[in-house]
């Protein structure tokens, strides 16, 4: 009875430990004609025009880097107010609510957002916008709210296992609530935040939905905030099913690839980031 | 002989159980007033109301008075909104029985509390060695300044906190057993030094020996 | 003074902040309720027959539900077992090293954006189309392995924790009795956390159900039945509401995706209420 569960115990670990080996298996499968074809360097090219053989992924590139920043940028204000607010100068009952409120709203679908959006603030940009409600700005804006909350939570923790070590501490020295948090708590913190802002950019830059709903997914490269874009998740979403032999297919799979590598990085980072975080 | 604390009346309950019972003391300027009495019977949450930092324990309800002399005025710092508090707390600065440090290096422990009171690191850091050679740490460690401060020793830890009250030269010191780490010989160093900063600083003390309070004491409250 | 300043600043974003999140939950909800109807769920069949499978219904968000929940389920029933185990395994038998590498290997699956694991499905279809089975195409079964996929390492981290969370001396006095290791875990840890499993379990089906990328790759579509087999082709709420977003034709339809957003909404209010109150009644119970 006990080796049966053994041996569950252990083709499980293997089959689930091995799922990333597999999947970064298939995506170098299906990419590697690409990337030994002679022609790789084509795949970093500025233009996608698969009709005329161009497959270059840069638009793409750049479409899910600015929008991922943008929105991380939007949303480092909230999730920092929100954050501190809830640690510290918010009541207890409001604060412990409003963390409750934080969790669930990292649970909320981003095809939601995205759709509200559609509805609710593109009739209202495009007024505003010239037309250009479709845009970076506007899918930014939207992904911004997907990513606060596990922002939020993610700085909140930070903070909070500061505080619970030294603000009695602090606070027997005289410590006003400001002082608290800019002299203690925001300086000793310093890898919690640069942690919880890789984080929610990393959460952005794999988001699919609101990205293909709300940013327009032209193929040109964009020149400003109110150009359409097009990001390497909705450029896998738009999938043309028709020839899955074509190069176009597969430069889909090299666009997987290099989500999945981004995701390698990230993860690599943020595990050194929090290893060497002293005391 | 003027008085800078008149404790009257004082109740302490946390939730259901009693801990302080109508509690009279007279604090005087520029003595050492030391408390004394079995473990658990409420010393510590006695210097805590002085302070009152017994707020940040949410079950902790006080009721009577007690007056503080702040420059000529009395005032009743229980009834002390809680933004008058810090204002109160660079005043009358506790030093905890288990050393607190912050997360810093020595120095910035050291620096903290000034920081808070808009000094300059420049300016502090003369009135920081002077605080490290009171509490006989300089020598030990002026090497290390900015090394981590959870790297001290026990007893270097205990005097590193009281240096950090010390630094901010408060009008009362609240001091929960400050020397209960240190060897004899540092003791009696420490116990030397109270006395004369006494001239500077109203002390109210915590103490469990009983050969310390009888040889620095001016006043003795025994809680049994 | 400046910091003061700062603080100011933060009271305003969060107000703003808190207001947009209001507005927005404010409006799936409002649109719901006001377009609500039982047409919109069930079209012309009665909702009865519907339910039971005597009917077919044709242009309702029915189909999309019952393929959501299919899924959802299936995703769920395929990876608690594997995740859960898993989970058992690094708390409680794996050597450190071993730890450390398989949890970077679940926090990379984690990390792994839910398009590409849609990718993975679709890939993984192709390549068994192409060798194996000419029959085999994107379906039911490929999105709920594929979600299976995407919520195993939450299942894992989750099981992993509970255990770990165990306090000290429940974890160790059935072992000081002389009990062995397995009997420790099925008579002792188990029990213990099995209420913090069903909360996980609860917030593993939200995830599955809340997906839309992988879904979109792997066998959901615009229209279809409900699904007579795992291996056709079925409809699911969150890819509904993409899909209607831009392909609406007119009001009925737009409304449609009002109700569905609502329906989602309601879901993921639901399942986080329930993961929160069995939370509360865990905690309750370790107390006694």
């Amino acid at each position: 009875m006990q080796n049966l569960f053994n041996l569950g115990l252990v083709i499980s670990v293997l089959i689930t430990s091995l799922l990333v080996v597999l999947i970064s298996i298939f995506l170098l499968y299906f990419s590697a004609p690409l990337i030994f074809g002679g022609e790789f360097k084509e795949f970093f090219t500025l233009e996608w025009d698969p009709l005329n053989s161009f497959y270059g992924l840069m638009p793409m590139v750049i479409g899910t880097a600015s929008i991922a920043s943008l929105a991380t940028l939007f949303a480092i204000v909230s999730s920092f107010s929100f954050a501190v607010l809830i640690l510290m100068f918010l009541p207890k009952s409001i604060a412990s609510f409003l963390e409750k409120f934080l969790y669930f709203l990292s649970g909320v679908p981003t095809v939601l957002y995205a759709f509200v959006a559609l509805f609710l603030l593109i009739p209202f940009a495009n007024d505003v916008l010239d037309g250009k409600g479709l845009s970076i700005l506007s899918a930014s804006f939207v992904l911004s709210f997907v990513i606060f909350p596990t922002i939020s939570i993610f700085l909140l923790n930070s903070f909070k296992q500061v505080a619970k070590k030294s603000l009695f501490a602090a606070k027997s020295l005289g410590a006003t609530k400001e002082d608290l948090f800019f002299n203690l708590i925001l300086k000793s913190s310093k890898k919690g935040v640069l942690s919880a802002i890789i984080f929610g950019f990393a959460r952005a830059v794999g988001d699919t939905m609101v990205a293909l709903m709300i940013a327009g997914n032209s193929l040109k490269i964009p020149n400003s905030l109110l150009d359409s874009a097009r990001t390497l998740t909705a450029h896998i979403a738009l999938i043309n099913a028709n020839d899955y032999e074509s190069t176009a297919f597969k430069a889909l799979f090299l666009s997987g690839l290099l989500l999945f590598l981004f995701s390698f990085v990230t993860v690599a980072i943020l595990r050194i980031l929090t290893r060497s975080k002293s005391v | 002989m003027s008085e800078i604390i008149k404790i009257k009346n004082l109740n302490l309950s946390y939730g259901k159980k009693e801990v302080l019972k109508g509690i009279n003391l007279n604090i005087f300027k520029n003595h050492i007033t030391a408390i004394s009495g079995p473990s658990g019977i409420g010393k510590s949450s006695l210097l805590l109301v002085l302070n009152q930092m017994i707020r940040e324990f949410e079950r902790a309800k006080c009721s009577g008075e007690v007056l503080f002399n702040e420059d000529g005025e009395w005032r009743d710092i229980l009834k002390f909104k809680e933004k008058e508090l810090p204002a109160l707390r660079k005043n009358i600065v506790y030093v905890s029985q288990h050393p607190d440090l912050l997360p810093f290096s020595i120095f910035e422990n050291l620096y903290f509390g000034l920081k808070l009171q808009g000094i300059k690191k420049d300016s502090a850091k003369s009135m920081i060695k002077e605080a490290l050679e009171k509490t006989f740490l300089y020598e030990e460690i002026k090497d290390r300044l900015h090394g981590d401060a959870s790297m001290l020793s026990g007893g270097q830890q205990q005097r590193l906190i009281l240096a950090r009250a010390l630094v901010l030269k408060p009008k009362i010191l609240l001091l929960d057993e400050p020397t209960s780490s240190l060897n004899e010989e540092l003791s009696s160093k420490v116990e030397d030094m109270l006395v004369k900063l006494k001239r500077e600083t109203t002390i109210v003390m915590i103490s469990h020996f009983k050969s310390q309070i009888l040889k620095i004491a001016d006043s003795v409250l025994n809680l049994a | 003074m400046f910091k003061k300043g700062i603080i100011s600043i933060f009271y305003l974003s969060f107000f703003i902040t808190l207001t947009l999140f209001f507005i927005f939950l404010g409006y799936v909800f409002y649109k719901g309720f006001a377009n609500f109807s039982l047409n919109i769920i069930f079209d012309e069949a009665s909702p009865i027959r519907a339910i039971i499978g005597k009917e077919r219904v044709f242009d309702g968000i029915f189909n999309a539900i019952v393929g959501s929940v299919l899924v959802s389920s299936l995703a769920t029933l395929l990876a608690l077992p594997f995740g859960f185990l898993s989970g058992v395994y690094i708390a409680s038998f794996a050597p450190r090293r071993i730890k450390s590498l398989l949890s970077f290997s679940y926090e990379l699956l984690a990390s792994i954006p839910s398009i590409v694991i849609g990718l993975f499905g679709l890939s993984i279809t192709i390549y068994l189309h192409k060798n194996f089975f000419g029959n085999l195409y994107t379906s039911l079964l490929i999105s709920a392995l594929s979600l299976a996929v995407l919520i195993l390492p939450y299942i894992v981290k989750m099981s992993e924790q509970a255990i770990s969370n165990i306090p000290n001396q429940i974890k160790n006095s059935a072992l000081n009795l002389g009990a062995t290791r397995y009997e420790n875990l099925f008579l002792i840890k188990l029990p213990y956390i099995s209420k913090d499993l069903f909360g996980g379990v609860v917030l593993a089906i939200g995830r599955a159900v809340e997906d839309t990328a992988v879904i979109m790759l792997t066998g959901a579509v615009a229209m279809a039945g409900i699904p007579n087999s795992l291996l056709s082709k079925y409809e699911a709420i969150p890819f509904f509401i993409y899909y209607i977003s831009s392909e609406y034709q007119d009001m009925f339809e737009l409304n449609k995706g009002y109700v569905a957003a609502m329906v989602l909404l309601f879901v993921s209010i639901a399942l986080f209420l329930f993961a929160f109150l069995i939370q509360k009644l865990s905690l309750r119970g370790k107390f006694e």
